[in-house]
């Protein structure tokens, strides 16, 4: 199993699209080692040919009827934010 | 109006009957709320109202919702910073059917952040406080909903939501009834998600009938969630016997695994006892294993940290939630806004969980974790099996002390949940009812059942309740 450092946190901290504080690098590396070390223990299971479960209660092809049904209102859909501009979401700049 | 101390069924009645003055007693509610979240912080929004019928299965009764589950035009924050001030254009179906029931929201209960926690240490706003001790933790996460059902001599059933133990947890520390149902029984289409494979709506009240009640108001297929389950709604409430008699017969399991040395000798007192007191009854019990018992907190901490994760992704001070000033290009706003606002626990397991499903790791971690929860499922199967239900301790120890919570390292926190992260992970339904108290303080025993089996379980829960007084 493998071990994790300050630098692989970094890098997952990137992934996750979080800044850490130095402080915060220092205390999450040192959780997440004793965290991982106490959940390494599910290495030693014996899975072969077991299959994993994704989800509880099986279910199969579930759909819905395909009509058109009410949806929020433009007005409503932009109510609970600053960042708007002529109906449209403000946001960053992707490109 | 002397009709505040009724159960909420017993109060339903009442209102129906024309024998409650609504105006009168929402007034004395309301007062009663503020006055209690003064002291303990159960609430983040109290949304006054009335109903404006005495019409429905839930006529009139005050519902407090925990604060993931959206609700219209009230704010809803699931105990976290980057939701503050978000007001949900939309009610989760489980509020939009206790409506149409006749029920009003009287406002949304205290949680750790998005669900992340087991005491309701982790909140954004105010940390609940156990209402028979203050200086206890009400138990998480719907730390809120348990404590104020605890504390309010009134009516009124909190709607509660589980992802290893949220619903268990608090009952057991405040000691009322928590019932966690089938995943897939009540929908979660409007639940702000923790971990959308293991997340659970379900109810907390003061008696095992409020419980079957809003259960029975709740549960359902819905077309806007397609892992609900297609089963005939059922009047669980009506389905209940007269309580002792249903004893007669039951094979109770008693898994020694939850049994063992990391639960308090009280505890394990209390619950043996309980069962005792059942086979006095006539129920059989019996020692059963859960063999994979100890694989199941790293397990199921893989794949709720990796699912929430994901979850927690769309939160990036964009269309609502916290947000900053538009500038820079993407990467950098989200990220600003992101850091800001989440707090530890949820940067915590944001971590964990996008380290266990990154190329190079996930097959060891998010996979196998997968894996293992099948060997778990396959434990829960054998042991139905021989027995209608499972008896256990919901928690291992009583409502710790905020002194003692500080003191917890991250993995020291997780390992409470020993008890209750298995069941969740099959997504069985529990039920937690008080079972006695060890110096004050109550302790909750667990009564566990299989796939769509509530109705077996309301009525063990419904026979123990009238047996204990």
């Amino acid at each position: 199993m493998v071990a994790i450092d300050k630098k692989t946190v970094k890098k997952v901290a990137g992934i996750a699209r979080l800044n850490l504080t130095e402080g915060e690098l220092r205390r999450f590396s040192e959780d997440l080692v004793s965290v991982l070390d106490a959940f390494n223990v599910i290495g030693k299971v014996s899975t072969k040919d077991v299959r994993p479960t994704f989800q509880p209660v099986d279910i199969k092809n579930v759909a819905r009827e395909d009509k058109i049904e009410p949806c929020i209102p433009q007005r409503e859909a932009l109510a609970n934010t600053g960042n708007k501009e002529e109906g449209h979401f403000k946001g960053p700049k992707v490109v | 109006m002397t009709r505040t101390k009724l159960s909420a069924v017993g109060f339903i009645d009442a209102v129906k009957r024309g024998q409650v003055n609504l105006d009168e007693f929402y007034v004395n509610l309301f007062t009663e709320l503020a006055r209690l979240n003064e002291k303990h912080n159960f609430m983040i929004t109290i949304a006054e109202g009335k109903p404006s019928s005495r019409g429905g299965r839930l006529a009139g009764l005050p519902v407090s919702v925990k604060d993931c589950i959206c609700t219209k035009g009230i704010q809803s924050t699931a105990g976290s910073r980057i939701l503050e001030g978000y007001v949900p254009p939309f009610d989760a179906t489980c509020v939009e059917r206790v409506k149409q029931a006749g029920a009003e929201v009287v406002g949304k209960t205290a949680q750790d952040e998005f669900g992340f926690g087991t005491f309701s240490t982790n909140c954004a706003f105010g940390v609940p406080t156990n209402p028979i001790d203050p200086s206890r933790s009400c138990g998480g996460s719907s730390g809120g909903a348990a404590g104020l059902v605890r504390a309010m001599d009134m009516p009124h059933v909190a709607i509660g939501q589980s992802t290893g133990g949220s619903i268990s947890c608090p009952a057991a520390f405040c000691g009322v009834v928590g019932l966690t149902p089938t995943y897939g029984l009540v929908s979660r289409y409007g639940l702000i998600d923790y971990a959308n494979s293991l997340d659970k709506i379900g109810p907390i009240a003061k008696t095992v009938e409020d419980v079957a009640l809003m259960l029975s108001v709740i549960a359902g297929r819905d077309a806007r969630d397609q892992t609900t389950i297609d089963k005939k709604p059922q009047d669980y409430l009506g389905a209940l016997g007269k309580g002792k008699d249903d004893l007669k017969g039951m094979r109770i399991g008693i898994p020694k695994e939850y049994m063992g040395g990391g639960v308090d000798d009280g505890v394990r007192r209390k619950v043996l006892d309980a069962v005792g007191k059942m086979e006095e009854l006539g129920a059989r019990s019996a020692e059963c294993t859960l063999l994979n018992t100890r694989y199941s907190i790293p397990a199921y901490y893989i794949i709720a940290t990796a699912e929430a994760s994901t979850n927690l992704a769309k939160f990036c001070g964009m269309r609502y939630g916290a947000e900053g000033k538009v500038e820079g290009e993407f990467n950098e706003y989200f990220s600003k806004v992101r850091s800001k606002h989440f707090g530890d626990e949820a940067k915590r397991r944001i971590l964990l969980g996008t380290f266990a499903r990154m190329a190079g790791y996930r097959d060891q971690y998010y996979l196998k974790a997968m894996k293992v929860r099948t060997l778990i499922i396959n434990d829960f199967k054998r042991a139905f099996r021989r027995f209608d239900v499972l008896a256990a301790p919901t928690m291992p120890f009583i409502a710790p002390k905020f002194s003692e919570i500080s003191k917890m390292s991250p993995i020291q926190n997780y390992m409470s949940d020993i008890l209750t992260v298995a069941p969740n992970m099959a997504g069985i339904p529990m039920l937690s009812v008080p079972c006695g108290e060890i110096r004050g303080m109550p302790v909750g025993m667990h009564i566990l059942g299989n796939h769509l089996e509530e109705g077996k379980i309301l009525r063990v829960g419904k026979a123990f309740e009238s047996l204990s007084g």
